[in-house]
């Protein structure tokens, strides 16, 4: 029932906490914005908890949630499929299950397709209309190539700069990045940067085969998104809809930055309760006082 | 435009109409016909064909060579997956434009690489270095998507505005990527303009082995295996806009120029068919051209929007 009864706060900031993912920052209202996933001991999703069953802390030092919903949030994703050589043998696999992940929307829900190989390409349409995403799927991708893994992730979420709410980059690979494309921008430093600045969650998704590349794993923890890894007959399906879920049942968590020293600041979200664990980004950058 | 005034002049002088009553609208669409040798036919009567929109038989008025001018534009793929040589690229187009009427006018516009659509050019001048140029891409370029339907789109948008006869001529491997107009739409959109869209296309069709997570640890055998077919949505384009599809053969240069020779000769042989059309009601209609003498197969799109 927690869920039905998002604080007066939340009501009256998200409208401006949707309009600017990244900090908010309006004369007497301006908050960080996290996006917390809680999980219990089990795996199980939590999705329940109220305001005061979490803890923040900026720099080691709580400080005071202001914006706090459990409602679901409307999704911004752009899915990002390797079309490497290396992956042709999953392509009909590969394929299939991204119509599934899109079948799992909603409405007010939108996502843009991309792949990279050969080149990186993404669709132009950022949408929720699950036709044309199909259509996409179905005319626009083709295997083979290299790995332009951070090309692929930086052109991800230029993509997404300037769209309001919250931002995620699902990539599905299977390895390790190759060197990036002549004339592409990103690299895994550049890649970080934009997501820490920017705040966007990064999801990654390795195919069997090649380990996932340290870096993106290590970056999809830092943004609060996560990382998983198939074996060989497991159901591709089933983990896209298993983002889907996670980011279903986010929390929606805000507070005032400490400082406006226009630093990368540490964050920490915390569960009271026992036997859960939250996970959001683990930095964000405080906006520069004026 | 001349074309479709005669048309219509013919239509009245035949088919007098009678006081108070509209005279019906004559239709003209341009197509050409095959021969025995795979040449383009001539000495083309009414006569010698059958028109049906949707299915019903309406009268054909005139059969005649065209005598406009044709507007054309070679829509050329230069990114990174369609491998061309230029000096031999640029041969092939040169080959192709001068195959055409000498007051056709050419517009040989690249995407992939760089995005050019120049202005339209007599296609009497010579475009070997312009292609050259057009291929021989910096280091840096043509890693991005291949927006063929979009180019294709803003090909057909520029035809658009010109008088009929119009064709594309597009070389790619059909690897289309990052497009906001889809296949369907532009197909469409071709159809409705009546420009034909011919295609000479690399090859980049391919069988790929699936592995099948619900085989007990199978070896290929055991696989299912996927035809990734790019050149199917090309074909289909072509075949639908009463255009060309080919296949570029690589490494025969010879048979390579004689394929963009034939396509310009295919456009620089289209006949004017005017027939007697219901009134405009700016939809789609399917379109059938039948010949009734052995050994000519016509090649006209396959449906029409009536203006």
């Amino acid at each position: 029932m927690a869920r039905a009864l998002p604080v007066l706060a939340a009501a009256l900031l998200l409208p401006a906490a949707a309009a600017q993912e990244k900090t908010v920052f309006r004369s007497g209202v301006q908050a960080v914005m996290l996006h917390a996933t809680v999980r219990a001991d089990d795996g199980r999703l939590v999705p329940d908890l109220v305001q005061s069953d979490f803890e923040v802390r900026d720099e080691g030092r709580p400080v005071s949630i202001t914006v706090f919903s459990s409602d679901p949030q409307p999704i911004t994703v752009v899915l990002l499929l390797d079309m490497s050589g290396s992956m042709e043998r999953h392509f009909l696999r590969v394929r299939e299950s991204s119509k599934h992940f899109i079948d799992a929307l909603q409405p007010g829900d939108r996502a843009r397709i991309g792949t990279f190989g050969i080149e990186v390409a993404l669709s132009p349409w950022l949408t929720g209309d699950k036709r044309i995403l199909h259509r996409v799927l179905n005319e626009e991708l083709w295997p083979g190539g290299g790995t332009p893994l951070w090309n692929a992730v930086y052109a991800g979420m230029k993509s997404l700069d300037g769209e309001p709410g919250r931002r995620v980059v699902l990539a599905l690979t299977d390895g390790r990045g190759s060197p990036g494309l002549p004339g592409l921008d990103g690299s895994s430093g550049k890649a970080r940067d934009k997501a820490e600045d920017d705040g966007f969650i990064l999801y990654a998704i390795g195919m069997e085969g090649s380990p996932l590349d340290g870096e993106i794993v290590s970056l999809a923890g830092r943004t609060g998104g996560g990382h998983f890894k198939l074996e060989a007959a497991a159901d591709l399906s089933a983990t896209f809809l298993r983002v889907v879920e996670e980011l279903r049942h986010q929390y929606v968590i805000g507070f005032p930055p400490p400082r406006s020293d226009g630093k990368l600041h540490d964050v920490d979200v915390r569960v009271k309760k026992p036997g859960m664990t939250a996970r959001a980004r683990k930095n964000y950058r405080a906006p520069r006082g004026s | 435009m001349r074309r479709a005034i005669c048309a219509v002049l013919l239509a009245g002088w035949l088919l007098p109409p009678q006081p108070g009553t509209p005279a019906p609208p004559v239709v003209v669409v341009h197509a050409w016909v095959e021969n025995e040798q795979g040449q383009p036919a001539g000495g083309l009567r009414a006569e010698d064909f059958e028109i049906y929109l949707d299915g019903a038989p309406v009268t054909l008025q005139s059969v005649s060579p065209r005598d406009t001018n044709a507007a054309v534009i070679v829509l050329l793929d230069t990114s990174r997956t369609v491998p061309w040589n230029g000096r031999r690229i640029g041969e092939h187009i040169a080959e192709f434009a001068a195959a055409l009427a000498p007051d056709d006018e050419v517009m040989v516009a690249t995407f992939g690489g760089r995005t050019e659509f120049p202005p339209f050019r007599p296609a009497s001048r010579d475009v070997r270095a312009e292609v050259r140029r057009a291929v021989n891409l910096r280091d840096d370029e043509g890693y991005g998507a291949s927006r063929i339907w979009d180019n294709l789109h803003r090909a057909v948008t520029i035809l658009a505005q010109r008088p009929a006869p119009r064709a594309v001529l597009l070389l790619t491997d059909g690897q289309a990527t990052g497009n906001h107009y889809s296949l369907v739409e532009v197909a469409d959109y071709a159809m409705a303009h009546r420009v034909s869209v011919n295609v000479i296309a690399r090859p980049a069709a391919r069988r790929i082995l699936q592995n099948d997570p619900a085989a007990p640890s199978g070896g290929a055998a055991t696989r299912p295996a996927v035809l990734v077919q790019p050149s199917a949505p090309l074909r289909a384009v072509t075949r639908y806009t009463g255009g060309q599809f080919f296949t570029y053969p690589e490494r025969q240069e010879a048979v390579a120029q004689a394929l963009f020779t034939l396509t310009a000769s295919a456009v620089r042989g289209l006949h004017a068919f005017g027939f007697t059309g219901p009134p405009a009601d700016r939809g789609p209609h399917r379109l059938e051209i039948r010949s009734r003498r052995a050994g000519l197969k016509v090649h006209a799109p396959l449906a029409l929007v009536l203006r």
